[in-house]
């Protein structure tokens, strides 16, 4: 998984992160050194926190369980195992299980009204939003939320995190060929709804 | 809203629907102070833990002291009864 985004983003240590070796990074992770998993939280904080943001559709959430996203890690960190996923992916799943428990949660969520989205986009506290002020991208994101939970990360997945299907089939627990499959599916049912509102 | 290209090629809504969300979807940086807040967070919880297992080893560290001082004492005892 690519690291670029998170290499621009302003809250960056000073160390750079692209020149760290990672695999040692984690293992030292996994024997309790705490300057190791501060150096991954910051490698991967960003991303899992643009995930549950779009996901959930404001900052406050966000926050909220991108921290609990943390804690869970550094309380498990032990049970982590290398060889079965990479350690942003498990981070992945365990924002992905945490957000699914929100909208259990707050079910009522689950439909986000269009004067909601209208706010999440203008929050002053994400001014890259502040020039897309149009109805398309209100739609679009009204569009994704009315989608089947594991259809809106795969949408979130591969054009805010920019993941590969295989990446993205370690996190959803499914094979690169059952990912292209449902990113098909998906794209059909986002025309079909994109046609709907057109003809609204 | 702008109107989907027709007929251009078999997937042509696909590809229009995939250029507008690539065109549309972009990451947002999440507030620095923040960031900064749950590190220290995570770190402080650590902190906490450490604490703990360090006043067990201390508490045993006493035990194992106090245990040994009356085992002595008892032979000590012993000896001089004699």
């Amino acid at each position: 998984m690519d690291n670029e985004k998170i290499e621009k983003s302003e809250s960056l240590p000073d160390k750079n992160l692209k020149y760290l070796n990672i695999p040692e990074v984690l293992d030292q992770a996994i024997m309790g050194d705490l300057e190791a998993f501060g150096l991954l939280y910051q490698e991967n904080v960003q991303r899992i926190y643009n995930y549950i943001y779009y996901r959930t559709g404001n900052s406050n959430d966000a926050e909220d369980i991108t921290a609990r996203v943390f804690n869970r890690a550094l309380s498990k960190i032990q049970s982590y195992k290398k060889t079965e996923v990479p350690f942003a992916a498990w981070l992945y799943r365990i924002a992905h299980n945490l957000v699914a428990n929100w909208y259990r949660d707050n079910s009522r969520k689950h439909e986000v009204p269009l004067e909601d989205q209208e706010f999440m986009l203008l929050r002053p506290d994400h001014p890259e939003f502040l020039i897309v002020k149009d109805q398309e991208i209100n739609m679009l994101l009204e569009v994704i939320h009315s989608l089947a939970p594991d259809r809106q990360s795969l949408i979130i997945l591969k054009y805010v995190e920019g993941l590969s299907n295989s990446d993205i089939g370690k996190i959803l627990g499914k094979s690169e060929g059952a990912v292209k499959s449902l990113y098909h599916r998906t794209l059909i049912e986002l025309k079909e709804s994109f046609e709907n509102e057109n003809l609204d | 809203m702008e109107r989907l290209e027709k007929g251009k090629k078999p997937n042509w809504i696909d590809q229009s629907i995939e250029n507008r969300l690539n065109s549309l979807l972009r990451p947002v940086t999440p507030d620095p102070r923040f960031v900064q807040k749950l590190k220290k967070r995570l770190s402080a919880k650590a902190e906490i833990y450490l604490e703990k297992d360090f006043s067990s080893i201390y508490l045993m560290i006493i035990l194992a002291v106090f245990s040994i001082m009356v085992f002595l004492s008892f032979l000590i005892s012993r000896i001089i009864k004699k």
